[in-house]
């Protein structure tokens, strides 16, 4: 294993390893005796979503704070923007220059750099040091590098990246594709390997025969049920009459529901959307010819700013239920008070078809690898909602408690570059 | 809003809430039901622990977030130690002393007589801030010379996060509207020295309370012997004689204090601490005893190295006065370090000049590098000096046509051209051109002017913030008609011959200019030149030269001033800047300046030298001075760095003689004298000699008992070791978590400092101008960040958002989960004791009472931490934990008023001992003159001329009312004895909050 401790204070960090992904970015720490993984921001989370944030006061954010950022300011476009999937983009050549309502303008490397060097900055003032030498993940091919010019459009994705770590900072750059890094930082298994990745969007199994030197994947599947796909279940369920949304009503003698702009607000991803929108102001505008201020919670948790931490404390009782029996999202600030009760039952309910989906490509797996679950050596289950009780449950019904382990999965890859980082320099 | 809650409209009707709908509420009100809107209504206060007690608990978090802002309130204000983190400077042991020592007596007044660059004004700032803080002083006044205006505005903005308005004649008009008095309109204020010295706004002045009142350069607040026995003053010392007894706080910064006439010092003394000498023979008696004082003091620094016999020559020759310090019983030649120390301060004690004056000085603090300047002579061609002489004929002829005319303003404008002729070719030839143009069009009949507009016609243009627009203003005047054919032949001759010229000494400074930046090319240089015609020409020619320079000047607004000055910190390599740039910028990141030209002014230059060579600069300063060979420059140079050595040494003491060198120079190089070269040589030698004469003058009076009046290193370094209440580090954690909580952030900005952002409807809440702002939290970056706001304490946005919590009655009281505590619940309150009066001095106390009665009694002196909510059963027994912390706070409370009463019983002697002292010096002063008036009347009665026998009944009148005045003193005197005697400490206790905490 990579990661070691103890007699580091002595040593320098030699070198960063970043695994810059489309959806999350995660860092790991190169020394002599081994790579560990970094932190993202200073409150020392271990990964990132891929997003960035820049605004009129020339600030650049990235992360979570970018996030949190922009749903706070709940501005309108002239004044702050928010990006991601920014690794899609790598490839396209079109791709010139975003050009901000103040002014500023940006690259494709300006904006990859905001991420690059957040990374950097939170390691080097963690680790006072200035560290210059960096090994960056890329995919075997990136989104976009098809067609008959694929080798050029996957040389200028490269090159961009590359022009993105120069702009951070860093002096010295290597590259290294994330299906290696992934196994360098893996640990040497035998056998049949079952692997259950169970994320905030997909769900994906794979079954790998580790017999021979290098591992053989027998069979896969997968469903697009995932963290997220809960969290809107969750919140139609229980949140969206609390806070009026699915109620009926008579404006100019017209009865009406609230308009879809509105609704789509079950994620902070689908808030972030909203915040900035003209159509969202109006629709409000709107429902509020009905009286007695229908929305008024909604739109103090929108323009109040509160959005970014009313998502969370729905996030805090969905992880308090993987166990307790019982829950409650509870979330107060002026103006606001919500208080909604949740069983563990009722959540499971929510999601129980869900469930029974990925259990049936769980099955299919393992058909279609002709095997037996007895069969199967190792079930690895990466991703946060692949701690979900219901779920573990029926994994250790089916293949047996002892032949379960989790991962994680977000800092694999990063950990396996910083493996590399020490190869190359240490 | 809940049913059954009690609530007051805000015009004031007492209620209860019946049934709320939106944000309406139904409310019975004694004489019937009625509807009110949710934001005119307010529920009935009642204390923390009562609501406690009742059952009422809110949130966990506005809870902490209500604390933490009563918490950090607190601190700035009781906190002497809160002033240095609230405040943008490096705090340097000096200005921490003098600020502590000043906010300490019983009245801020003293005299701030530091060295010319130790930053009086950022004492000045620190006294203010702190007096400020604890909530005793609202109105100011600054009185300043006119050029130094604007760098008041503009440190007291940017240090201190004080606005204060400039009242010019325009604000004045403005603000004056309906006969209103326009220093009633402002707080804080800021005005020129004419300005106030003239005679209606003295009056407003006067009329306006004050509580502190701040005069710069004070040693123009003049009064002076123009003989033996008859005192005159300027119309400043009686605006601050008036004021002296009006205003508690009375500050006079000056740094020339030693070259002023003992009887101006003593002057000074008398507006500071009146009555402390009863008249100047007994201050100059006191002060004759001072080369006594220094020389045992001498002795007493180095007694460690003394031998034996040296300690018993020492004891000998100052049995005296040892005896005086130390008392009969001590042998002097054992003194150890306590001994000596109490030796020492007594001498300080014995100083005349000891409580009313500080004066720090450079040699005497040390750490300053020092400065080194260089002479570049320009060797000009034969064609430039040739033209160069032509212009200067026509200027001097010019110049003594207008004289004999009386018009100054032509012959001003005549010495600028002189001055601007030495500066560049191209500066000069801009300003013939204009002229030329100006003629043409009189000469066609344009209505011309005969008279200079605006400021000019005041005589302000002798020093005005930017020459060149002077200039300008002046080039608009007429010549007379009958020349002005021959002018403009004259003038265009000059003017084709400038365009052709080159320039050899512009070429010279691109020399200098890469052999600098080869050595070192990170190098920041500032070029002054007086002229922005020159400015402007080398900046041109700096770009051609692949340099990049930015230009500071005048006319620039205040935020293109930041502009230029950040750009210069970070990208630039030179900054070219007229003289606006030598008042007020701080520029010690940079150590290499060139004068590319040289005012007359050696104060000026000065001014300069001083933007660099200050409190901050690490380095050695480098001055590199350009001059042309065989002009009126290359003398200038010879006399400003040669004769008075501005460059090398201090000009401290120099002040009375560097005057006038200005009006001087331009009298020679103007007049058409025969031996130009042996007068002005005479010239030369007569400012040698004064020069060395006052500097010898100075080294005499070094003032070894004032220096350690002016610094105590041990009480000063005490005082910044010290953890204050509250940090900036507390200030900014408060910030975020109260924007977290309310719908803001603040987040670090990539390029240094932070954003605070607010959601649109945060803004609306604290009605804030926009809903982002970058600013710098940590005093020491934002020393770095000179163009960012300073957010502290006093900054409107952080105090609107720390203050947010406060007024949230529901968060009075709650229940959580506290760390570093154990088991529980225990009842949590916090109390306030405050005490105010003649000294300000508070508390914060928590009480944590166990269900068996037992009270844990703390002071707070760190940041109350946010708990964790917790859900909790109210328990039966609060009501006897309540009694106990009642209890115990009333027995801390008592305490509390006991020292504060000693306290204020000290003050108040003091206080009265000084109205004592202040009647016994008006009674006797009055008296005395009472004494010699009889004395005449009954000489004239007698031996008297016609013509003084007339003017008898005139003086026996006068007699008769200083008779009565005398009686008058007396009752005034015993009436402001019992305003003294009827003031009281006020020593109050306020519960903040109460709490059920439970240990984590």
């Amino acid at each position: 294993m990579g990661s070691c401790t103890g007699g580091r204070s002595v040593s320098r960090p030699l070198a960063y390893g970043i695994d810059f992904g489309t959806s999350n970015s995660s860092i790991s720490v190169a020394w002599n005796d081994g790579a560990e993984i970094g932190a993202v921001n200073d409150r020392g989370d271990t990964f990132m979503p891929s997003i960035v944030y820049i605004d009129s006061t020339r600030n650049r954010l990235a992360g979570i704070d970018a996030v949190d950022n922009y749903v706070r300011f709940a501005t309108d476009p002239s004044r702050a923007r928010i990006m991601s999937s920014l690794k899609s983009f790598l490839t396209d050549r079109s791709f010139q220059l975003t050009t901000t309502a103040w002014g500023e303008r940006f690259t494709m490397p300006d904006l990859v750099a905001i991420i690059l060097r957040e990374l950097k900055r939170a390691n080097d003032e963690r680790l006072n040091a200035n560290v210059e030498r960096v090994v960056i993940g890329h995919p075997v091919l990136f989104a976009g590098a098809v067609g008959p010019g694929f080798e050029s459009l996957q040389d200028h994705a490269l090159a961009q990246l590359e022009q993105a770590a120069r702009i951070a900072g860093f002096k010295e750059i290597e590259f290294l594709d994330e299906p290696t890094a992934a196994s360098m930082g893996e640990d040497q298994t035998e056998g049949i390997v079952m692997a259950l990745d169970f994320g905030g969007g997909t769900f994906d199994a794979s079954i790998i025969d580790f017999s021979a030197e290098i591992g053989e994947v027998l069979s896969m599947h997968g469903a697009a049920i995932g963290g997220e796909l809960f969290d809107t279940l969750l919140f139609d369920a229980k949140v969206a009459r609390e806070l009026n949304l699915d109620r009926e009503y008579v404006i100019n003698g017209k009865r009406m529901a609230v308009p879809g702009v509105l609704r789509n607000m079950r994620t902070l991803h689908e808030i972030i959307g909203m915040v900035g929108d003209d159509r969202v102001r109006r629709a409000f505008e709107y429902l509020n010819l009905a009286g007695d201020a229908p929305m008024a919670v909604v739109e103090e948790i929108i323009y109040g700013g509160h959005a970014y931490n009313f998502f969370r404390a729905i996030e805090n009782a969905k992880i308090e239920l993987s166990s307790q029996r019982a829950s409650t999202i509870r979330f107060r600030r002026p103006l606001i008070d919500i208080s909604i009760p949740v069983q563990q039952g009722e959540f499971e309910a929510l999601i129980e078809a869900n469930i029974e989906t990925i259990d049936f490509q769980v099955d299919r797996t393992l058909a279609d690898a002709r095997l037996d679950a007895k069969d199967v050596d190792l079930v690895i289950r990466t991703g946060g909602s692949s701690r979900i009780p219901a779920f573990v449950h029926r994994l250790e019904d089916r293949f047996g408690q002892e032949k379960l382990v989790e991962r994680d999965a977000f800092t694999t890859v990063a950990l396996g570059l910083g493996m590399r980082a020490c190869e190359l320099w240490g | 809003m809940k049913n059954g809650e009690r609530i007051r409209t805000s015009d004031g009707r007492l209620g209860v809430v019946s049934s709320v709908s939106g944000s309406w509420i139904e409310v019975v009100f004694p004489d019937g039901i009625g509807r009110v809107h949710l934001d005119d209504v307010k529920p009935v206060s009642q204390g923390p622990v009562e609501t406690l007690l009742q059952g009422t608990l809110g949130d966990a978090i506005p809870y902490g977030l209500r604390l933490q802002a009563l918490y950090l309130q607190h601190a700035y204000r009781f906190d002497p130690r809160s002033g240095l983190s609230n405040a943008r400077i490096e705090p340097n042991l000096h200005q921490v002393f003098i600020a502590d020592l000043v906010t300490n007596k019983l009245q801020p007044r003293m005299i701030l007589a530091d060295e010319v660059g130790l930053g009086k004004t950022v004492e000045a700032g620190l006294i203010l801030k702190e007096l400020r803080a604890r909530e005793v002083m609202e109105r100011v006044l600054i009185v300043c010379p006119a050029s130094l205006q604007y760098q008041w505005q503009a440190e007291m903005r940017s240090k201190f996060n004080e606005d204060f308005e400039i009242l010019t004649s325009a604000a004045a008009k403005y603000l004056g509207q309906g006969g209103a008095n326009p220093f009633l309109q402002r707080n804080s204020i800021i005005c020129s020295l004419p300005f106030a010295s003239d005679p209606k706004r003295a009056e407003q002045i006067i009329e306006a309370p004050w509580d502190l009142v701040i005069f710069d350069e004070a040693h123009r607040v003049r009064r002076w012997l123009e003989s033996r026995d008859k005192p005159k003053t300027t119309r400043a010392y009686r605006l601050a004689d008036d004021l002296k007894d009006l205003v508690a706080g009375l500050l006079l910064l000056t740094a020339t204090p030693m070259q002023l006439h003992p009887f101006e010092l003593y002057s000074l003394i008398e507006l500071v601490e009146p009555g402390m000498y009863v008249d100047f023979a007994s201050y100059d008696s006191r002060r004759k005893e001072l080369p006594r004082l220094n020389d045992l003091m001498i002795s007493l620094k180095k007694w460690h190295a003394l031998s034996e016999g040296e300690r018993a020559d020492v004891a000998t020759k100052h049995s005296q006065l040892l005896r005086e310090v130390l008392g009969d019983d001590v042998v002097p030649n054992t003194l150890d370090d306590d001994l000596l120390g109490i030796a020492m301060d007594g001498l300080v004690s014995k100083h005349p000049l000891a409580g009313v004056m500080v004066r720090n000085r450079k040699a005497e603090l040390g750490g300053f590098a020092g400065r080194e300047a260089s002479q570049h002579l320009v060797q000009l061609g034969d064609d430039e000096l040739e033209l160069y002489q032509d212009v200067a004929t026509y200027l001097r002829e010019s110049y003594n046509r207008a004289t004999a005319r009386k018009q100054q303003a032509i012959g001003f404008l005549m010495v600028t051209y002189h001055k601007m002729l030495a500066s560049s070719s191209y500066a000069i030839h801009q300003s013939l051109k204009r002229r030329v143009a100006k003629l043409r069009k009189q000469l066609a009949g344009a209505s011309g002017e005969t008279k200079v507009r605006g400021r000019a016609l005041g005589g302000e243009y002798e020093d005005p913030v930017e020459l060149s627009e002077v200039v300008e203003e002046l080039e608009a005047l007429d010549f007379d008609p009958t020349e002005a054919e021959a002018e403009i032949v004259e003038l265009e001759a000059l003017v084709d011959r400038l365009s052709q010229i080159r320039d050899s000494k512009a070429s010279e400074l691109l020399d200098l200019l890469e052999w600098i930046l080869e050595r070192d090319a990170k190098e920041k240089i500032v070029i002054f030149t007086q002229f922005k015609e020159t400015q402007s020409y080398l900046k041109a020619q700096l770009e051609l030269a692949g340099i990049n320079a930015t230009c500071f000047h005048g006319s620039l607004n205040i935020d293109e001033k930041e502009d230029a000055i950040r750009q210069f910190r970070k990208d630039a390599q030179v900054l070219i800047s007229t003289e606006a740039g030598g008042e007020g910028r701080n520029l010690q990141f940079a150590h290499i300046l060139v004068n590319y030209d040289l005012p007359w002014n050696p104060m000026k230059v000065e001014q300069r030298i001083g933007r660099l060579d200050r409190i901050g600069q690490r380095r050695q300063v480098f001055i590199y001075n350009l001059a042309c060979k065989d002009t009126i420059e290359e003398r200038v140079l010879d006399v400003l760095g040669e004769r008075i050595r501005l460059f090398s040494e201090s000009v401290g003491s120099l002040d009375p003689i560097l005057g006038l060198v200005e009006q001087n120079l331009a009298e020679l190089v103007m007049s058409q004298f025969e031996r130009f070269d042996e007068r002005f040589e005479a010239f030369a030698v007569d400012i040698d000699r004064m020069t060395r004469e006052a500097r010898a003058n100075e080294r005499v009076l070094a003032d070894f008992v004032l220096d350690r009046a002016s610094l105590r290193r041990d009480r000063a370094n005490e005082l910044l070791g010290e953890t204050p209440l509250a940090s900036h580090i507390d200030l900014f954690r408060v910030v975020e978590q109260t924007l977290d909580y309310f719908g803001g952030t603040v987040k670090r900005h990539v390029d240094g400092g932070h954003v605070v952002t607010l959601s649109p409807r945060l803004s609306t809440k604290l009605r804030t101008r926009s809903s982002q702002l970058r600013g710098v939290f940590d005093p020491v970056e934002a020393l770095a960040f000179e163009d960012l706001d300073f957010f502290a304490i006093g900054h409107e946005l952080i105090d609107k958002i720390i203050n947010f919590p406060i007024h949230n009655e529901a968060a009075q009281t709650t229940a959580h989960r506290v760390s570093g505590l154990m088991d529980g619940p225990y009842l949590e309150i916090y109390y306030e004791i405050r005490a105010e009066g003649s000294a300000v001095v508070g508390k914060v106390i928590r009480h944590r009472v166990a269900r068996n009665g037992q009270v844990n009694s703390e002071e707070v002196i760190s940041l109350p931490l946010i708990g964790e909510p917790i859900e909790v059963e109210i328990p039966d027994w609060l009501d006897g934990a309540r009694e106990q912390s009642r209890h115990r706070f009333d027995q801390e409370l008592e305490l509390a008023r006991e020292l504060a009463r000693d306290e204020h019983l000290t003050r108040q002697q003091e206080s009265l001992d000084r109205a004592a002292r202040i009647f016994q010096y008006r009674k006797i002063r009055l008296r005395r003159r009472i004494d010699e008036d009889a004395a005449w009347i009954q000489d004239k009665e007698r031996f008297g001329s016609d013509r003084e026998r007339r003017v008898l009944p005139a003086r026996r009148g006068k007699l008769a009312k200083d008779t009565e005045r005398l009686e008058h003193l007396v009752s005034e005197f015993e009436g402001e004895c019992d305003l003294i005697k009827a003031t009281k400490v006020n020593v109050t206790g306020v519960t903040w909050a109460a709490a059920l905490a439970v240990g984590a």
